[in-house]
């Protein structure tokens, strides 16, 4: 992974004085609260519903055991004891004190870690696909891309205040798990079919929250070395004329909606147009440069043959380790070896919090098993990208004694969930407690294996951090006379595996948190009886609308709620 | 009189703002120094000499410049009022006529910032600053240095 120069040392340090001098202005009065509000927000720190926040970037979700081990010891002396994985890819701090805020900055710089631009109107953390460099449909390691972007976009002076938060994803891959889709700007790696070199699609205007939108192509092929001056072009069309009347309308997506894409493509055109020739655009030498960092780990010359005849055993000894090996084991391109992800979703358990010793096991797992780096996902789980299959065996086993080794990854329970109304002063209702319900209802292993992939996505108000437009069954917390309610959608994706990238549609009338599993049930039962053969939840509701799920839904939740007031 | 900062200290300045009431003068009978609103350089650029060493013009992020860069670019001083510090399209607007109209006279940042951005203000091309709150004056100094590296190439 990516390892800091003097440079990059230098500007974290910079960093962290200045936002020492920030905070002291602020806590002597000189800088008011509306001064401080963007200030602090750029450094990721977040005034919550009972005490303040603090959001740690994870570039493209990459960690390594030090950077573990540190977080560790700063939830451990900073905060409670935990913390908790976004789908940002980033890590949140839920109890520092702000008064402690720029110490925990001091301590994150030792491992070459800050919390820049993880909040505000800003160009955010760049995430990419948690099987970058390993993933068998891969056309390039999108990461360097990804690091060449966190730096020109870090402390950019021009794109600091811009109408609203900026959200940029790089995909490499065939397969989209990054959905770039619904990003401000999605980069799509592809190769020019004429002179092979590595450009982009460029699409734009993305983004989930209170209007999504699915991001249009706004340039079929654009050369790698010219990505920054394009971006550049793009925010700073973006910048002078997004809006910034009204915040719900302030995201590119509106300004391109209602400039019209064609019109939108020719301001950024004209604007590339007269700076692209001066600008100091990425060499061919600075892209080599930055790859040299993602090179590929010394992998050993394994005998698959041999490393698979030992699984298939292993697999016979213990059905435990072969439903695991099923839903949380991954192909690798390497021969011999498997990318592990690891459950953060434990019924019981909030949805992507670790524990201070979670995070040491993880790292200590990661030296002995993975080359001593583990990702983090958009879905709120972590990846350990480089294990032996020889290794599986002994890694479960270590798994398991540390909670993480459930094997529901990618199914009903393995759900994406925001930190809700229990903390987030934005929230209009909780989420957690519903993820909880939901997975309680859901106990039999064997039914959710059945089921198949399944993304069930649960954010607590319309900003989205969860994602709810995009899983196949979405939940969103909203506020009716000050209760809480839940509004169900079906159908969402992100747009992968040859399926277009769509937006959940809204099932029906809101319901309680009390009625949701009962709901998710009926869902779930008018699926297994609909389906055919092995037909994906989302295929179901594809193939016979949503209309086919409300009936039964609403008729027998008329029913159910008749027979209680009975 | 009044201070700004320049060329990394504060300096004595003497343009003067002349707000939208000016608009009503003859450009024959401005006095040297004055900054003009963009507006009044709109209607009255028949009456304007070409060559411009006397006055400077007063923009806001607001003011969408496409067609009159050529133009802009040949007054000494350029003025960007913010009207609030949250509003950053005077970032870009400054970075654009630096880099797209090759504006080189003395870029002025007015009105409504911190000195937590003079360092990104200076960098986007602003070459001067009038610091409303004279108590901010030595932190808007400091607040240019306090980044000594950066990634972009500006």
């Amino acid at each position: 992974m990516y390892i800091y120069s003097q440079l990059d040392h230098q500007l974290v340090r910079e960093r962290v004085a200045q936002f020492n001098n920030q905070t002291q202005r602020y806590l002597e009065g000189k800088l008011t609260e509306d001064q401080f509000l963007p200030l602090r927000l750029q450094n990721g720190l977040y005034v919550q519903r009972l005490a303040p926040m603090l959001r740690i970037a994870v570039p493209y979700g990459m960690l390594s055991s030090a950077q573990l081990r540190k977080l560790a010891k700063i939830t451990r002396e900073f905060d409670k004891g935990y913390c908790h994985i976004t789908t940002r890819q980033n890590i949140q701090l839920n109890w520092p004190q702000i008064e402690d805020v720029p110490e925990i900055l001091r301590e994150l710089s030792e491992v070459e870690m800050h919390s820049i631009q993880t909040s505000g109107n800003c160009i955010r953390n760049v995430t990419s696909d948690q099987f970058a460099g390993i993933a068998q449909d891969e056309i390039e390691d999108p990461r360097p891309y990804c690091e060449l972007v966190r730096q020109w976009s870090t402390l950019h002076p021009e794109f600091a205040f811009l109408p609203r938060k900026f959200k940029i994803a790089i995909n490499g891959a065939h397969h989209d798990r990054a959905a770039t889709r619904f990003h401000d700007i999605g980069l799509q790696i592809k190769q020019d079919p004429v002179t092979g070199t590595t450009g982009f699609e460029v699409f734009v205007g993305g983004g989930l929250g209170r209007t999504p939108v699915i991001s249009q192509s706004i340039r079929n092929f654009l050369p790698a070395t010219r990505l920054l001056s394009y971006l550049c072009s793009i925010l700073r069309v973006y910048n002078r004329f997004g809006r910034r009347d009204n915040k719900y309308k302030a995201r590119i997506k509106i300004l391109v909606k209602e400039t019209g894409l064609d019109a939108f493509r020719q301001m950024v055109e004209d604007e590339w147009l007269t700076i692209r020739d001066n600008y100091e655009d990425l060499t061919t030498e600075e892209i080599n440069r930055v790859k040299t960092y993602f090179s590929k780990p010394a992998y050993a010359r394994l005998d698959p043959l041999v490393a698979q005849s030992q699984l298939q055993q292993e697999r016979q000894a213990s059905p435990e380790f072969s439903r695991w090996l099923d839903a949380n084991v991954s192909a690798h391109k390497i021969s011999g070896y498997a990318a592990v992800t690891l459950s953060l979703k434990p019924t019981g358990v909030a949805p992507g919090d670790m524990t201070d010793k979670q995070l040491e096991a993880v790292a200590d797992l990661a030296e002995q098993f993975s080359f001593g780096e583990v990702r983090t996902t958009h879905q709120q789980n972590l990846v350990l990208a480089d294990v032996r299959k020889s290794d599986l065996a002994a890694l479960w086993r270590a798994l398991v004694t540390y909670g993480f080794a459930t094997p529901n990854v990618n199914t009903l329970t393995d759900i994406t969930c925001c930190p809700g109304g229990d903390f987030c002063a934005l929230a209009n209702a909780k989420s957690i407690p519903v993820a909880e319900s939901i997975q309680r209802e859901f106990d039999a292993m064997d039914y959710v294996y059945d089921l198949g992939e399944l993304k069930l996505n649960i954010s607590g108000c319309m900003n989205a951090c969860a994602h709810h437009h995009i899983g196949h069954i979405g939940i969103l917390g909203v506020d009716k006379k000050g209760e809480e309610f839940y509004q169900v959608t079906l159908g969402g994706h992100g747009g992968n595996h040859g399926r277009a990238p769509a937006i959940g549609k809204v099932l029906g009338p809101a319901f309680s948190a009390r009625e949701i599993p009962g709901v998710i049930r009926q869902l779930l039962d008018c699926f297994v009886e609909w389906r055919h053969e092995d037909e994906l939840f989302v295929d179901v509701v594809d193939r016979l609308g949503i209309q086919a799920f409300k009936g039964m839904v609403y008729d027998k939740s008329a029913k159910s709620l008749q027979k209680e007031t009975a | 009189m009044q201070r700004v900062i320049k060329d990394g200290n504060v300096q004595l300045d003497d343009w003067i703002l002349v707000g939208q009431a000016g608009s009503s003068m003859n450009p024959a009978q401005l006095p040297e120094k004055t900054i003009l609103p963009f507006g009044y350089i709109q209607k009255k650029s028949d009456q304007l000499p070409r060559q411009q060493n006397v006055h400077g013009v007063l923009l806001d992020g607001s003011d969408d410049i496409e067609g009159w860069g050529e133009m802009l670019v040949r007054f000494p001083l350029l003025a960007v009022s913010f009207s609030h510090f949250t509003d950053g399209r005077g970032f870009s607007l400054a970075a654009q006529l630096r880099e797209k109209y090759g504006f080189s006279g003395d870029l002025r940042a007015m009105g409504n910032f911190l000195p937590d951005q003079m360092n990104y203000l200076s960098r986007c091309g602003f070459s001067s600053f009038h610091i409303q709150d004279s108590e901010q004056l030595e932190d808007a100094l400091s607040g240019l240095r306090d980044f000594n590296v950066a990634y972009q190439g500006l």
